[in-house]
This record gives structure tokens, sequence and C-alpha cells, in this order.
């Protein structure tokens, strides 16, 4: 029996021996993968309940790009809070661009004769520059949306007296495009020459617009047009509608315009980051094989062969840093040659280390060459 | 039914000028069965002789009275007093009780096997019981893993996978020889352990000579010599058969089946088994069968032919790729991922599997020349079928490829197919091929023993092998492409390959070795020594067909020689009784590998490619009582001129090569065993081995110059004191076997390894300040063990049960290192967590 004690006893200490010092490297990979972040990416387009609920803003929209800078962050911090360094948005937002309306301060002139004396000897007008010039000098405190109709002669091969809405944006005096009686009648409002709301305008003056030839403007994409109206509402009232000329047809302006940013996740938070991620086929390897066969014959050979970058240090094929960071110059010159200075861009490329595998670098263009990005 | 004497393991009966004739049978107590080539040796002389098939013995004495000493291995020696009359005398039945406590001696010389307290080498033996109660569904070479020097994994966890290393040399290192003929691999040296995933059911021992080892014949023992010697025809009629079940869906069968010697004087012993299951690690199914044959015949009194035929087909999926750590604590599979496999239409599907079959036949021939001259000639063949598969073309396996369905997931095979079936007229893009590795080997050893004196005996042999490898790829699985484009066979350079056909490389190595050797022994009571010469020319010719064209000279080389040779001798003193003392010392020099005589994968020769250089040196002292024995050794090896060649342009555009000198290592360490037997129904075993295995100096400067002496490149090697890597330094091993009841009996064996250094490759220690290579988490794995006997009618069973690692401990077995040298980068497999295996074995 004494021996079997013994036995148990030896057993048993080699037990409490030999607990696993496999573990202890087991539990710090595990730590280290804890730490490592989730890396995403998205492209994503703002609900109105990302401004409103979770922005907590009045309206669905920002005011302008610097908010969008400021606040999208803190809304994938919320959708996406697993996500960490490396991961990337690509962010569509609403911003707010008010376009002209008319508001309270109409104002109506007629021109006296004496109005045209610095623009005229004739006692009329002949362009809309001066028209606008002369508005700033009647008007030199205009607000924003101050709407002038305003009653003038002009001289296009004769003279004749038009009346014309001119509204200030804040900067400058814009001439509108007035709804004649003739175009009212042609849209079914001919009785009392106004439309019944503001809607029944802004669908009637799109489709107006778009069956009109314009002979004598050039209009190209981008060419916006503020059509002034009148519409009844318990009173005439004036309005605008605007559109813009975009893809061959006209369409109503809104206040909103849509605008897309990408923001890239630096550990911390997310900023706004030109990032771009790119992952290596075997035609790239084969490009950076053929630059660089001449430098280093067998490491080049081994890349265009297996479409991948020999890791192996000591090894005649091996890649060190040094190396590939010249391949990516290769790469990327070949690829974005005109990037900018300050473009990032993050390259994925498949390595042999005795087993296939990935590697990923971060490089940013500096004076003219790609670097190993530093604050990556 | 008639007995015959078959008389293989009868070698030697040492002639006196007798005047007397004493007679006798030895007998198996355990079995009660006549035991053949058991020693009988008449005490204070160096008169003795070896039973034949029988048991029967017969010696003749010049005394008229004495005492007869026999012994077996496993059994207790036994001793019998005798007294002549009239010229003769009968002393009977002696039946020899089984003993787990002796490594006894086995005196066939054919096998080259060493005999305790007489060959001069460490040396462990273990018997077909211990592989038949201890192996369970561990590959065959496990069954090692408590000998001393030994460390011995499973690499990525396939059936039939394994790599075995010996006082930290690699399979290429090691001689292994089944049935004293060589299988290591005549081109890389290397040892395939698949191929013979079934011999442990047919193998009586298995003996690991460490160090230089007992074999006549020049083999690249550095690390040591592995004997493998299967089971001969049994006497009795009978058979058995046995079914095991075990983890992850382990079955196995088998039966074996003696027609005993019958009527017509011939007998015969089959054995078969089958083996399949899905295995440890994910995507490792697997299906394997192996098969035995022994058929023997006396021919005259001085003639016996034996013929020997086995294999072990099997088909297996492999773990090729070793993984990081951190990709195994990622994956929700832990240690049993496998990126290797996945679905196709369903079925599982491995991008690496292994298929091989090598049949492997020897007709052996026992010649009784004269009272003191034998003659013993094995002829055998060999023919090896299969290889490795893989991918081809574009990588998609890659852990987190987009043809997973999921970081380490499965391979989504359907996604490929569907690629390469839009593909169309351009051809798969990814494919699946075989690595073929096919051979042929053709083999006569031959050795002639003879007593000059009393005390001298002289053997001296051939050794003459031809071998032919063909090593190609071909289009396994086209994956629903039309075709696979393969531009790399210059008579077919644009190769629309279909299944079956050739790509990528195609050649021939064609290997011729004559070898020879004498060795003189001298015994005489305590003292017994050898000295032993060998020599052999190995040639190399190697056959390109892909890329040289069919018409071009150079398709096929000469025949390249190389010549190697060794020179050992060492001697044994038994103390007395209980003590012995020996010491070995040898130098060989080994020709170079196939790889390093054609260099570049193409029929570019080596031009003086050097031998490699070893030097060993070794001390052993042995215990021997009823209750205890144990070994003690003390060893030095010297391995230099490991190959390290380089390959450049001249300036002519012609090919070079320069091969350095000086890449050397030293292993050396202390080892221990031992049994210990304190009750008849207690054995504890163990061992401790101490390695300190280094590289031992910087190789740095060697400039290397083109035939226009311009300089081309200048070699530095900073290994100086690097760890050998790749197997424990430290190993120790405890042991336990307890019968609880008679006929039940529980084991309990612990195994420890440490000092365990990621492998790495020296020839790429190319900057000054590399750090040791990773030192791997030692570990410490429990095995359980039960074994019970009982009774079924009139037949006897066992029952047999295995756990594996008892404690389902995490390890990491097999480690390569990294360019940081830590744990982050370095690519590794894990050992298998707890494993089991429940059998049952029925004698008719």
């Amino acid at each position: 029996m004494k021996n079997i004690s013994l036995l148990a006893g030896l057993f048993f200490s080699l037990f409490i021996l030999s607990c696993e010092p496999v573990e202890d490297i087991e539990n710090e990979i595990n730590a280290q993968l804890d730490s490592e972040p989730v890396v995403g990416a998205v492209e994503y387009t703002l609900v109105d309940e990302d401004y409103t609920d979770v922005l907590d803003l009045r309206f669905p929209n920002f005011n302008n790009t610097d908010m969008a800078k400021e606040l999208v962050p803190v809304l994938l911090n919320d959708m996406f809070p697993f996500w960490g360094k490396g991961s990337q948005a690509l962010i569509t937002y609403h911003l707010y661009k008010p376009v002209l309306r008319v508001r309270d301060n109409t104002a109506r002139y007629t021109l006296t004769s004496e109005d045209y004396e610095p623009y005229s000897r004739f006692g009329n007008f002949d362009n809309y520059g001066d028209i606008k010039d002369f508005l700033s000098t009647k008007y030199p405190d205009a607000e924003e949306d101050k709407l002038v109709l305003l009653t003038f002669k002009f001289y296009d091969g004769s003279v004749n007296t038009w009346t014309q809405g001119f509204i200030y944006d804040g900067s400058k005096w814009n001439e509108t495009m007035r709804v004649t009686d003739e175009q009212y009648e042609e849209m079914g409002n001919g009785r009392f020459n106004n439309f019944n709301s503001q809607d029944e305008a802004e669908t009637k003056l799109q489709l107006l617009l778009n069956n009109t030839v314009f002979y004598d403007e050039v209009i190209v994409d981008g060419t916006i047009k503020h059509v002034l109206y009148k519409y009844y509402d318990g009173s005439v009232k004036y309005q605008f509608a605007n559109y813009i000329y975009q893809d061959n047809m006209w369409t109503l302006l809104t206040n909103v315009v849509p605008e897309t940013l990408q923001f890239g996740n630096n550990g911390e938070t997310w900023v706004p980051d030109n990032t771009i991620k790119y992952e290596m086929t075997a035609d790239d390897f084969t490009i950076i094989a053929d630059a660089l066969a001449g430098k280093y014959p067998e490491p080049a050979g081994s890349a265009g062969n297996y479409a991948n970058f020999d890791r192996r240090e000591g090894r005649p094929a091996y890649w060190s840093e040094d190396m590939i960071l010249e391949a990516m110059n290769v790469l990327l010159d070949s690829k974005v040659p005109n990037a900018e200075d300050g473009q990032k861009f993050v390259v994925t490329y498949a390595v042999y280390t005795g087993t296939s595998g990935n590697e990923t670098v971060y490089l940013i263009k500096e004076g003219g060459n790609w670097i190993y990005n530093p604050d990556a | 039914m008639k007995k015959m004497l078959l008389g293989l393991f009868l070698i030697i009966g040492i002639g006196t000028y007798a005047q007397n004739t004493v007679t006798g049978t030895v007998v198996d107590g355990s079995m009660n069965a006549p035991l053949p080539g058991a020693n009988v040796i008449l005490e204070g002389s160096g008169t003795g002789t070896t039973t034949n098939f029988d048991g029967e013995f017969t010696l003749n004495v010049n005394v008229n009275s004495g005492t007869l000493k026999i012994s077996y291995v496993g059994f207790e020696p036994t001793k019998v007093d005798f007294t002549v009359t009239g010229n003769k005398v009968n002393v009977g039945q002696i039946t020899l009780a089984e003993d787990d406590n002796a490594l006894e001696e086995i005196v066939i010389t054919t096998y080259s096997l060493a005999i305790d307290r007489q060959t001069p080498v460490a040396v462990s033996t273990l018997k077909s019981k211990e592989i038949e109660t201890q192996l369970g569904s561990q590959e065959f070479p496990e069954i090692l893993k408590s000998t001393p020097g030994i460390y011995v994994t499973k690499q990525g966890g396939g059936y039939g996978d394994a790599n075995l290393r010996l006082r930290g040399f690699n399979s290429e290192n090691i001689a292994v020889m089944i049935n004293g003929v060589p299988v290591n691999d005549m081109e890389n040296g290397r040892v395939y352990w698949s191929n013979w995933a079934g011999l442990s059911d047919v193998t009586r021992f298995m003996q690991v000579q460490r160090g230089l080892g007992a074999s006549k014949v020049a083999v690249p023992s550095i690390g040591g010599t592995i004997n493998i010697v299967t089971k001969t025809t049994d006497a009795e009629e009978g058979g058995n058969f046995f079914a095991t079940t075990g983890n992850n869906g382990y079955q196995k069968f088998g039966a074996t089946v003696s027609t005993g010697k019958m009527d017509n004087g011939w007998a015969a012993t089959v054995s078969a088994s089958k083996t399949s299951g899905n295995g440890f690690v994910d995507g490792t199914w697997f299906e394997g069968y192996s098969y035995f044959i022994n058929i023997a015949k006396d021919l005259g009194e001085d003639h016996q032919l034996s013929f020997t035929a086995f294999g072990a087909p099997q088909r297996h999926g492999q773990r090729q790729n070793r993984e990081l750590i951190s990709d195994f604590q990622r994956s929700e599979r832990g240690i049993r991922l496998n990126r290797d496999w996945g679905y196709k239409n369903g079925q599982v599907t491995s991008v690496e599997d292994n298929f091989y079959h090598k049949p492997q036949m020897s007709l052996n021939h026992y010649w009784d020349i004269s009272e003191n001259t034998q003659l013993s000639t094995a002829l055998y063949a060999s023919v090896g079928t299969g290889g490795g598969s893989g991918f081809s073309g574009v990588n998609k396996f890659g852990l987190d490829s987009d043809y997973r369905d999921g970081f380490a997931q499965p391979v989504n095979f359907d996604k490929i197919v569907d690629e390469n079936v839009q593909r169309g007229a351009l051809g798969s893009e990814t494919i699946l091929r075989d690595s073929r590795n096919d051979h042929l080997w053709f083999g006569g050893l031959s050795t002639l023993t003879t007593d000059l004196t009393e005390d001298i005996k002289l053997l001296a042999g051939l050794d003459l092998r031809y071998y032919e490898g063909k090593h190609f790829q071909e289009v396994k699985d086209l994956l629903g492409g039309q075709f696979y484009f393969d531009d790399s066979d210059v008579n077919n350079p644009v190769n629309t390959a279909e299944v079956g056909e050739k790509i990528s490389y195609w050649n021939d190595g064609i290997v011729l070795w004559e070898g020879g050797f004498v060795q003189a022994e001298y015994s005489n009571n305590d003292l017994s020594a050898f000295v032993s010469l060998a020599a052999s020319n190995t040639s190399y010719k190697r056959i390109d067909y892909f890329n040289y064209l069919d018409s071009d000279p150079e398709r096929e080389t000469d025949f390249q020689n190389f010549f190697g040779y060794s020179a050992k001798g060492g001697a044994n003193f038994n103390i007395d009784d209980n003590q012995n003392v020996f010491a070995n010392i040898g130098y060989f020099e080994r020709a170079p590998f196939f790889r390093a005589a054609f260099l570049n994968f193409r029929n570019d020769i080596n031009e003086g490619a050097e031998n490699q250089k070893i030097f060993s040196a070794e001390v052993g002292y042995g215990f021997r009582s009823s209750k205890f024995s144990g070994n003690l050794n003390i060893y030095h090896t010297r391995w230099d001129d490991r190959t390290l060649t380089q390959s450049f342009q001249n300036p002519d555009n012609t090919f070079g090569s320069a091969n350095i000198l000086g890449v050397n290592a030293i292993h050396q360490g202390i080892e221990l065993d031992f049994r210990y037997k304190p009750t008849n129904r207690l054995t504890f075993t163990g061992m401790v081995s101490l390695g300190d295995w280094t590289w031992d100096n910087n190789v740095t400067d060697v400039q290397i110059f083109d035939d226009e002496q311009k300089l081309v490149r200048t070699i530095d090697l900073y290994i100086e004191g690097l760890k050998v890597g790749d197997a424990a330094q430290t190993t120790f091993a405890l042991g336990s076997q307890y019968e609880v009841f008679p006929g039940t009996n529980l084991r309990l064996d612990y195994n420890y390894a440490g000092d365990f250094y990621a492998d790495f490759d020296p020839n790429s220690r190319t900057s000054p300040d590399a750090p040791q290579s990773w030192e791997v988490p030692e570990y410490g794995l429990f095995d359980f063990g039960l074994t019970h006997n009982y009774k079924l009618g009139p037949l006897n069973g066992t029952v047999i049960v295995n756990v594996n690692n008892l404690f389902d401990t995490h390890y990491i077995a097999d480690a390569r290192n990294g360019s940081s040298a830590t744990a982050s980068d370095a690519l590794v497999w894990y050992g298998f967590g707890r494993t089991y295996t429940v059998g049952t074995k029925i004698n008719f």
C-alpha cells in the first residue's frame, strides 16, 4: 500500500506542476485579441431619425459641412461602438442650403427718368448688369430674401416697359423669371392668373420649364432659375420656385442638398479621412515584379510567380519592409499617379511565411513619395 | 500435428568439439507454448544455442555436468543444472516466466538488433504486448514517446502523419529498418510513417538504438536506429479478432489467422485490418487498411525460406498548414482548426489530403553452411504509389478568404466551382492537384556470419539497392472548369490539362546503392567488443521530362557518384551479474542527399557536393536485478558540414554552385531510464533525458566567386549558440502499472517535454543579432490505460481501454519560428486534446 500512496503522491505533484504553461501565452494573446479592434467598412445615408433622435437636432439636416464633421462621429460612435482603428465609413447626409423665398419685405418701385441717368442717356436699361447695379445703390442695406418688383424700361430692339422681380440672396441681386399671363392661361390658371397653392405652382412650373425652349440663353448643368409666381392664399401673394438644370431637365430645388464625406476611425474616434483601402491582386504583383526584377531578381520572381511576398527572413526571395515600401511606391504610382500629398492608403497583400497569410500596411503620400504613415 | 523446424531465429550454435549432448524444450509460461529463439548457454563458457521453432534445443557440450542459462527477451532468465549420463541428457521442459523487468537478449543477426549486456549501445525495446495495450489510436511511432531522447508528434494530426526526432535529429538522420530492411527514402532520407500506418498490428517488437546503433550496413544513423520486427508465422493453428472504437468516429477492426504447421510442410499467417474515422482535427477523415502475410517453409535441414509481404494503403485528410496561436484562439474550432478542407456539393472535400500504398515484400533465406558459418539473405521489393493533394492556380484558401463562409470556416468549394464554370473557355482559375511521389525499390541484403575462433565472430555482407522515384503533379479535380492551363512542359508549352494529366513538373530520380560491410565481434564471458567498417557508393541520376526538350541530351544526367563510409567500435563489460558498462565510438561520412546533388529543381549538377561528417562517442552503465533495472548513458555527437549550397549564374549564363562547409552542430546529453517492480502486481517505469543540442559556430565572410573570379555574394550565418529546434531537449516520463485484480491492469503514464525551441533553418540565419528561436511552452501529459482479461466460453478475450491526454491539456507540439521569435508569429500545431479508444481482442 505504501507504494500506491507514493505513486499517487508522485502523479498528483506532477499534475499540480504541469498546469498548462501554454495557457499563459494563450491568455496574453487573448487579451491582445480582445483589445484588437473590429474593423469594418460601411456606406450609409443618414435617415431623419439620425438627425432628430440620435443627434437631437430640430431638422433632419446639417447647417454646414463643419457641423457634419462634428456630429457624424457622434452618430458613428453610437451606431458602431464595436468598430475600432482602421474602420471606414462613407457617409451621405443632408446639408441645409436654403433656397430663395419671398418673405414679408417685398418692395415695389417704378424707375424715374433720373434713375437711368448713370446708365443710359436714352432713359432705359439695355442690360441686366446695370439693373443690378442700380438695385445695389438703391437698396444698399438690403436683407437676404428682399424682393423688389421693379418696373423699368428696357431696350431690346425696341423699348418696352417691364415689371420683373429681383431678389437679394445676401450677396447679390438675382433676376427672376416671371410667369406671364399667357403662361397662367396655358397651365389652366388663366382666370385669375395665379395658382391655387404653392404646391400647384411648383409642380406646374417644373412642367412649364421643361417644355420651354430658351433660345437666347445658354443653359448648362447647374443653371438655376428663380421663377416668381403669384398664388392665392386669402390674398394674392408672390413666391419663388427655384429650379436647377441637371441631367437635361429642370428640377425643383429644396432647402437641403446631399453631400458625401468619408470618415475613418483613428482608434479613439471617427475623423474625416481620405484613406483608400486596397487589396492587392495577382496583376498588382506582376506590376511590382516587372518593375523590380532587375533590382531584386529572386524576390521579384517569387512575387510574380506566387502573387505574394515571401516574408521568411533569410530566404533568397525574402521581402523586407523597406523592399515592400519600394513595391508600394511602384504600385501606387502606377495605380494613382495623380494622388495628392496627404492621400492615405491602406494596402493589404498576400504573404508567405511558411503558410499563406495577409499583411496590411498604412501609407501616406508626402513630398510626392509614398511612405509608411507614421500616424497610422 | 508434426512440428517442423522453421528456425527463423536459429542463427548460431557455437561449435565445440563436443562429446556430450544436452537436449530440452523451452516453453512460454504465459501461453504454455513453445518458445522459439530462446538462448541456451552453458554457464562459464562461450557455448550456447537457440531453440528451434518448436522450442527445442540441442547443445553439444564438452563437460559432464554444468548449468544451462536460458533466456529470452521479455522473460525471466532461468538456470537448469544437468548431469550427462551416456553422452546425453534430456533436461525436459523448461518454463520461462514472462518478465517485464528484463530487457533481455535477442540474437537475430539479420535484424541488426542489440543484445542486452553485450552490444555496447544505448537501447530500448518495446514488445508487441505493450504496443497492443498502449498504442490506442496514437500514431505508430508515438508508442516510443517514453523512450529517452525521443520526441514524437502527430505533425498536423492526419491519420498516419507523425514525426519522430531522436536526440534532436529528424528522420533524415534516423535509420528506420523493418525486418532489417532500411526504409528511409532513398532520395531525401526521410521516413514517411503514414506508409506504415497499420504496421503496429503485426509488430513483434520495436527496438530503438540511440546513437551509433548496432546496424552493420552504412545507414544514416546520426540520431539512432529504429528496428521494427514484424511477427512471423505462428506455430499453432488459430488466430484472433479485434474491434476498437474511439473518439471522432474512430473504428478499427481486424483479424489474424494462422494455419499452423500444415501436413504438407507449409505454414502461413495472414493478418488484416481496417481503420476509419473523422479525426480529432477538423477535416482529417481517414480510411486505412493493413495486410500482412508470412509464408514459411523448410528446404532440407540447412535451408529455410520465408516470404513476408505487408502494406497499409490509406487515404486521409491532412492539416498541412500550421497557424498562428492567435488564429487558433480566434477560431471557434480552437485547437481543432484546420484550414485545409471544405465542402463541395455537400461533401467533405480536402484541399490537402494524402494517399499512399507501399507494399513491401521480402524473401528471406537462411542457410546453415556449416556448424560455424551461416548465410542470411533478404531480397526485397517495394512499390510506392501515392502522394499528397493541394491546389494549383489562384490561392483561394487563406483563413479570411472570400471563399469561406466567415473567418477560418471550411472552404466553400461551390463558389470556386461556380466561378470556374463561368470562366468557360478561359479554363479553371483554381484546381486541386496531386503531387505524386511514386517509387520502385529493389534491394538485396546478405550477411555471412562465421566463427573464426571460439571467441571471435566475423560478419561480412553486401547491401545492394536500386531505386526509381517518379515525381510529378497531376490534375485531380478541375473544380468545374473545362481545363487547366499549364505552360511548365517545354515539350507541350500550351497544355490545356484535364484530370489525370501531368502539370507543373515531371522528373525521375534514380538511385543506385552498393554497400559492403565487415564486422568482427569478440565475446568471452564478461567482455564483448566489436569493430565495424562499412562503405557505400551512392549514385544519383536525374531525368527531367518538363524542363528539357525530348531531343535535349541534358534531359537525362549521368550518374553522380558519392562515397560514404563508417567506422565504429565498442565494448561492453559485465562487472557482475547486476552491472555492466559499455562505450562506443564512431565516425562516418554520409553522401549528400539527392536535392544537394541537383539544384534548382533542374538537372543543374552540383559539382563537389560535400559529405556530411559525424563523430559520436558514448558511455553507458546498466544495472539489472529481479526488481530493478536501469540504464544511464552519456553521449556526444558532432555533426559537421550540414549541407549548405548556393547556386548562381556565371557571366556566360552557365550555372554555378558553391558548397559551403562549416555549419556544425553538437548534440550531447544524458539519458536515464529504469523499470522497478516492487511487487508482482506493481511496476514503475521512468526516464529522464537531458539534451544539450546547439549549433556550434558562425559561418561568416564566405565569399563565392563565379568562373571569372568575380564576387557573386558573401555568406554570413550567425548560428553560434543557437539551440537546435524542433525537438524537446528535456523530456522525462513516469509510468506505473498496477494489477488491481488478477487479469485487470490499470496504467497511468506521464510524459513531460521542455526546453523545446521552435523549428528554424540555420541556413537562413543571416542577421547577426537574431535572437534564440522561440521557446515553446513546456507541457506534461497523462495517459490512462486499462486492460481486462475475460473468458467467453472457450475463448480468451481482453478489453483494452486507452485515454490519451487524460486532462485535456492544451499544448503546442510543433512550432516553426517567426521573425520576431516570439509566440506572436510562430506557426504552430497544437497537440490533440483528450482522445480515447475502447476495444477488445478475442483469441481463437
